[in-house]
């Protein structure tokens, strides 16, 4: 939550300004909070995400600029560390609701991305383009898997999700004055 | 803040910070502050008049194109204690044990400055004869000296009887609107009528907030 403020502020400004820019929201590993809160968990050397009890699965809201700001989503990447054959995966997931009926959450993964080997540091990233204009009925979260069905321990970490993301420009009616001598 | 010129950002001392918040809020009794989770001994605690006339009613409104909505999952709630006994289901609600100490959890939301709020609607599951409430909560303190924290409830939204899958809705009162120089601002879930553990079969799926710029 403590990050939708400058994403908006600056989204806000770039819409303003009329440009056109690559914008990029980071989650660090130690901000993800366990699918179960009472799930044990540790800061590796690293400063990386560790799970040290059985539960593996653990959650973060994507801090995205407020709806109304519509967005097109073009990446999810992910670093961390990977000594074990186990991999570490993250998922980025919307939950929508209808706006102002009782409805049960209907749940779409919209990228799915994982470590792989087993040779340290990894980063591992997915390419995607999926519009963002629904974020008054849906949450964006990021679900970290850290081992498949059970926990790596400290040989698999989560140092920090990104998500890579262009504002959608209003469309310009006039291409010479672009709508500025309107009315 | 709330129905106030912005004189506030002249105010240097707790003293000014604090009368006009009694000039202008309603105190909350001593049990109010009990149930809150809250001790009167370490601040002062207000509410803003509630806007029953106006509940889901947002239904109903247009929305400009300079509308904003700031959402909030269940699972980014922290609980104030207990964090065992909480948790998140498989849409990223938040859920809670019987035998929780205590049924309040906590999530900070981030605002624009002089931002004006305007609706708290929730979403979740009751399936009990207890309700869960969710309350928008300021608190402030003196812009450069010691002082202890003003609390104030903006508005409260909670669940009724036990319809299962729910949403509903609160309006602030007009002209509500974000001092991030002197406060932070909060929702805070209380998964139970009373302040007693956590009910069971209710969850809160989330909570949004509309606000303009």
């Amino acid at each position: 939550m403590k990050k939708f403020l400058p994403s908006t502020v600056t989204a806000l400004l770039l819409l303003a300004s009329g440009l056109s820019h690559a914008l990029e929201v980071s989650v660090d590993g130690r901000d993800f909070q366990p699918y179960i809160n009472g799930a044990t968990y540790a800061e590796s050397s690293a400063g990386n995400l560790t799970c040290t009890g059985s539960a593996n699965l653990f959650m973060a809201q994507l801090p995205l600029p407020a709806h109304s700001i519509e967005l097109d989503l073009k990446q999810l990447a992910i670093w961390g560390g990977d000594v074990s054959s186990n991999n570490a995966t993250v998922k980025l997931i919307k939950y929508c609701q209808a706006e102002f009926t009782p409805s049960t959450p209907v749940t779409t993964i919209l990228a799915d991305v994982s470590s792989s080997g087993n040779s340290g540091n990894y980063y591992s990233a997915q390419a995607m383009n999926l519009r963002v204009d629904d974020q008054g009925t849906c949450v964006y979260t990021l679900l970290a898997e850290l081992g498949f069905n059970t926990c790596g321990g400290s040989a698999l970490s989560l140092g920090r999700v990104r998500v890579r993301y262009d504002l959608v420009q209003p469309v310009v009616v006039d291409p010479i004055f672009k709508n500025g001598f309107e009315n | 803040m709330t129905q106030i010129p912005r004189m506030l950002f002249l105010c240097i001392t707790s003293i000014c910070a604090q009368a006009y918040a009694e000039s202008a809020r309603i105190p909350l009794s001593a049990p109010e502050i009990q149930a809150l989770g809250g001790d009167i001994k370490h601040g002062t605690y207000y509410r803003l008049a509630d806007q029953p006339a106006l509940n889901d009613s947002d239904a109903l409104m247009p929305k400009g194109g300079s509308t904003k909505f700031s959402s909030i999952a269940g699972m980014e709630f922290r609980p104030i204690v207990d964090g065992a006994n909480f948790f998140s289901t498989n849409h990223a609600a938040l859920g809670c044990f019987v035998n929780s100490i205590s049924p309040l959890a906590e999530a900070q939301v981030q605002l624009p400055q002089g931002a004006t709020l305007q609706v708290l609607r929730i979403w979740g599951s009751d399936g009990n004869e207890n309700d869960l409430n969710v309350k928008l909560i300021e608190r402030c303190q003196p812009i450069t000296t010691p002082g202890n924290v003003t609390t104030t409830v903006l508005t409260t939204v909670a669940s009724a009887n036990s319809p299962g899958r729910f949403t509903t809705s609160a309006f602030l009162p007009a002209n509500t609107t974000v001092d991030n120089t002197l406060c932070t601002y909060a929702v805070r879930v209380q998964l139970n009528s009373v302040l007693n553990g956590c009910a069971p079969n209710l969850a809160l799926d989330k909570v949004r907030l509309q606000w303009n710029p």
